[in-house]
């Protein structure tokens, strides 16, 4: 199901850690990336509930794979980002860089 | 590496996740966890796994947008309401203080009383399949040839008889003897019960370790074993997990320690609980040499009966065909007879005591019962306040659109914080209940302390659910009654209208119950405190508090008659040169004659209702017990051993001997002889009062004799007339003892008032048990009466102030309001009196001297409860008489 509602920011935030974790994004990962790049702590079921709702809307997709030992032999969920999903970050970057426009001496100044 | 709370994290993720993410979810966790492992170690990396699990589950749980803050947490799981009743119940602290307190002794007492009797009539003895064991009666032919009632204890060769006749599958035996038992420097008297080798493999015990004794222990001349209770070992040996091997002294003669018996187990009988367990016929070395225990013939002394025989029964063998198989193969063997079975556990409590311990059960869950309904009543009528309060409350958010059902949960969920909190009160407290009643003694005088009683875990727990129970229901009546307002009443009343009679209906119903319950609580507890009181007056010729009694045995330390008369002049003559001891007595019991015996007085053959008992007295004796001679003459220095023999008798015995008239002069042929001579024939010449001794005994029948007419004994009592503190005179009389011989350690002695007190175990305990619940049911109706008075008298302010303008007398105000608690009272009295007749039959088998429905006591107990519930009515009854119509008007 594709949606036009528009994305919160930790949405944003989890599909663009999809994105940066290329073909091999998967739970563990994509929280370590976020808490590495944002600086702050990440519930891992505020991450798992955010990536099962994206997928829900159509903005992720996953498949099983990469079983290893250290998992005790279970599967992966490996997560990529659709067209959709790439363009609704997109939209929500632009949409910020609108916002933004003019704000720069203000912000600038904070 | 697996994380220890792997497989509570693998259940909670499975349980609280979607199935589809599960292996996802798991793997990713694991991976992590080794990652967490590596970085912190292994004790921070489980807590980790743990909170992260939880948290995950939670997010789960709450998918909120935002993660679910602790308030909102609450209000999910339900404890948003259960802070809000928590609020409401603490704005009134006194009110549920008082109700968890009844709450808690009710449940306490439940608890108690279900283990006590649980202990005594229920499941007394922890042996395997106790319907299949049971032991030997044997009855016996009185000299008129009428079959005398069943005796259980036996001499020595009937258990051959028994285990030859093949009427038990096995035959177990053994009997009880009090001996010295060394524990380091000073030995004790403890009971020692000698039984046969398959003794516990007969009743199904196992022991709680150590091997028991064996048949080559249970020889004559085998070196001594003992097997040790639980209780002994426990507050003797410190629980020593190594005492198997150790050795014990007993009687002087060292044995080894093969185990210790199980907990549970308590011995044959629940009157006594052997310390220590030793084979049967190692008993020759260890007692009294002269006892022919053994029925041996070349014994100069009579033959013993002291063993009881157990049997289990064959399998698929009834009770009735193995007693005549022993009848058969009793019938031409000395002290033989007709075989009765008693089953072990009827046997475990003594016949005297069986009726009088069922009664007693009925009594105490009867006693519990109502403390448990006072209890009850008194949250019904704290959440019916409560509600009633709150009614305009209710009618406001029911008008607003509120569900009656969340209001009524809010008052139910009240009812239950109330009984959850007498829950948790109730475990110290039945605790502490079982250390206060170990002081008691049960009918048949069963030693509360001996039972080793606790509460268990599941009394306890199906108590608190009724409890629990109980009040949700109550709760919910009071709930619904809170919220069957309307908001039309609510105005109504407002406007000044008198609440209408249907809403106090409840209450002034669960005041009346509390009246009548406490009437009969109230009333119980004085019976039985006539009954106690009664008791302690059977001796009004002396002053029993002052008297010491107690006895010594010098045979056990191996002394010689003449070394035992050293020991007792020496004793005697320390004993009233001490300050602290006013008068100092010595005395033999010489046993006595029962009542199925003959006494041949003046020539004539006679027989009396009850025992006659024959003590031998020293010159002091009456002197010491502060008996003053009521008739003839006191024993003197002349009526030495050849003079010729004289007694003197108590009053009643005097009194049946002589049919009234004057018994001096008469003359006793006494019913024992030795052997070759005549019986002896003694004179009377004295009459001294009775002394009670006994409460199932008021016309005790003594045949006192002068000590110094009689041969020297080994044991003796002596009797004291304390001068000042009798526990100081009794503490200075045993270091008189030690002073002469360290080893010596006598019974512990006792004042004559307590002798009688513990005869009254089940009355004693009946003043207190019932005087503290009375007590507490008497503050809850106070309580109940005050609470309803006023707040009749605060709704009918404005009637009262239409009566003041209408020319109504403060008095006539004031009398309004004392009359209506007047008739409340007057009808739950009413009712009370009609339960204490209900009750009547239950409680008359333990009153002494007093009739169940005793006039005097009831009406104290009614006279009472009136005036205190007058006495808190007359400050509603002021204010009301207070009342003025303008006043109200212009505060409203």
């Amino acid at each position: 199901m594709i949606t036009s509602a528009p994305l919160g920011e930790f949405e944003v935030v989890v599909l663009m850690a999809v994105l940066h974790g290329a073909e091999g994004a998967y739970g563990s990962a994509i929280r370590d990336d976020i808490e590495e790049r944002t600086g702050r702590p990440v519930s891992r079921g505020a991450v798992y509930i955010t990536l099962d709702r994206l997928e829900e809307k159509g903005l992720l997709s996953s498949r099983m794979g990469g079983a290893t030992a250290e998992r005790g032999g279970r599967p992966k969920r490996v997560f990529r980002a659709t067209a959709t999903g790439l363009k609704a970050v997109q939209h929500s970057v632009n949409v910020m860089a609108r916002m933004y426009k003019g704000l720069e001496p203000i912000v600038g100044k904070g | 590496m697996r994380a220890l709370v792997w497989p509570f994290v693998e259940r909670h993720i499975r349980r609280h996740l979607p199935s589809g993410s599960h292996l996802a979810v798991l793997g990713d966790l694991e991976e992590d966890f080794l990652k967490q492992h590596h970085r912190q170690g292994r004790a921070r990396a489980e807590v980790w796994l743990l909170r992260e699990s939880l948290s995950l589950s939670s997010a789960y749980r709450f998918p909120s947008p935002a993660r679910p803050s602790r308030r909102n947490l609450m209000e999910r799981l339900g404890f948003d309401e259960a802070r809000l009743a928590l609020r409401r119940l603490l704005k009134q602290p006194g009110a549920s203080i008082a109700s968890v307190i009844t709450l808690a002794c009710g449940l306490a007492a439940a608890a108690a009383t279900y283990s006590v009797l649980s202990a005594v009539l229920l499941s007394p003895l922890p042996v395997k399949a106790p319907e299949e064991l049971h032991v030997v009666g044997v009855e016996s032919r009185s000299r008129d040839g009428s079959l005398r009632p069943a005796g259980y204890s036996h001499v020595y060769p009937l258990l051959a008889t028994v285990r030859d006749s093949g009427a038990f599958a096995q035959t177990a035996a053994g009997g009880r003897m009090p001996l010295l038992v060394g524990e380091g420097e000073r030995p004790q008297s403890r009971s020692v019960y000698f039984a046969s080798h398959d003794f516990f493999d007969t009743l199904g015990v196992s022991l709680a370790f150590g091997s028991g004794f064996r048949q080559e222990n249970d020889v004559r001349g085998a070196a001594p074993v003992a097997v040790l209770s639980d209780r002994y070992w426990r507050l003797h040996l410190g629980a020593d997990p190594e005492v198997v091997g150790r050795t014990i002294t007993v009687a002087g003669v060292p044995a080894t320690i093969v185990g210790v018996a199980p907990k549970t187990f308590r011995g044959l009988s629940l009157t006594e609980a052997p310390d220590l367990y030793m084979p049967l016929h190692t008993l020759v070395a260890l007692v009294d040499p002269n006892m022919n225990y053994f029925m041996d013939g070349t014994s100069r002394s009579s033959p013993s009966s002291w063993l009881t025989i157990v049997g289990r029964l064959k399998p698929g063998d009834s009770a009735e065909q193995a007693a005549s198989q022993l009848t058969a193969a009793m019938s031409n063997v000395p002290f033989g007879g007709p075989v009765v079975l008693t089953d072990i556990n009827t046997a475990s409590l003594p016949e005297a005591g069986r009726e009088g311990m069922r009664r007693f059960g009925t009594l105490l869950a009867t006693t519990v019962g109502l403390l448990l309904l006072i209890g009850s009543l008194t949250v019904g009528m704290l959440l019916l306040i409560r509600t009633e309060a709150r009614r305009d409350e209710f009618a406001m958010c029911l008008a607003l659109g509120a569900s009656r059902r969340g209001l009524a949960a809010g008052v139910a969920v009240e009812g239950v914080l109330l009984a959850a909190a007498g829950v948790l009160l109730s475990i110290p407290l039945s605790s502490s209940l079982f250390a206060g009643a170990s002081a008691f003694q049960l009918p048949g005088g069963v030693a509360l302390d001996l039972l080793n009683l606790s509460t268990s875990t599941a009394t306890l727990l199906a108590a608190g659910l009724a409890a629990l129970g109980s009040s949700l229901l109550i709760g919910i009546v009071a709930g619904a009654y809170g919220v069957s307002a309307n908001i039309a009443d609510v105005l109504r009343s407002r406007a000044g209208a008198t609440p209408r009679l249907a809403r106090r209906r409840m209450r002034l119903f669960l005041v009346t119950a509390q009246v009548a319950v406490t009437l009969v609580l109230l009333a119980g507890a004085g019976l039985f405190a006539r009954s106690l009181s009664a008791a302690l007056r059977l001796n009004p010729g002396f002053d029993p508090r002052q008297v010491v009694m107690g006895n010594i045995d010098l045979r056990p330390y191996g002394y010689t008659p003449t070394q035992a008369d050293e020991f007792f002049t020496g004793l005697q003559s320390r004993l009233r040169a001490h300050p602290a001891i006013e008068s100092a007595s010595m005395t033999v019991w010489a046993g006595g004659m029962s009542s199925r015996g003959l006494l041949t007085i003046d020539g004539e053959r006679r027989s009396f209702p009850s025992l006659v008992s024959y003590m031998h007295i020293d010159e002091h004796y009456f002197e010491t017990m502060g008996l003053r001679i009521v008739r003839g003459r006191d024993f003197t220095t002349d009526d030495g051993p050849s003079a010729p023999p004289v007694i003197i008798v108590s009053e009643s015995f005097g009194r049946m001997l002589a049919n009234g008239a004057d018994p001096l002069g008469h003359v006793v042929a006494e019913s024992f002889r030795r052997i070759g001579q005549p019986a002896a024939v003694v004179r009377i010449v004295g009459v001294v009062p009775d002394v009670v001794t006994s409460v199932a005994v008021l016309e005790p029948l003594v045949i006192y004799y002068s000590l110094a007419q009689r041969d020297a004994a080994l044991g003796r009592g002596i009797v004291l007339r304390a001068a000042g503190d009798p526990a100081f005179a009794t503490r200075e009389a045993m270091a008189a003892i030690r002073a002469i011989d360290p080893l010596v350690t006598p019974a512990p002695m006792d004042t004559m008032l307590h002798r009688i007190e513990l005869q009254m175990g089940p009355q004693t305990l009946g003043v207190t048990v019932l005087g503290a619940l009375s007590v507490i049911a008497v503050l809850l109706t106070v309580l109940g009466t005050y609470v309803l008075a006023e707040t009749m008298a605060a709704a009918r302010q404005r009637e009262m102030g239409i009566r003041a303008a209408l020319g109504a007398t403060r008095r006539q105000l004031g009398d309004l309001v004392l009359r209506e608690t007047a008739t409340l009272v007057g009808v739950g009295l009413l009712a009370g009196l009609g339960l204490a007749w209900l009750g009547a039959g239950t409680i008359r088998a333990f009153l002494f001297q007093v009739e169940p429905l005793d006039a005097i006591t009831l009406a104290s107990a009614s006279a009472l409860i009136l005036t205190l519930a007058l006495a808190v009515s007359l400050r509603p009854a002021v204010r009301a008489g207070r009342a003025e119509l303008s006043k109200l008007l212009r505060e409203e």
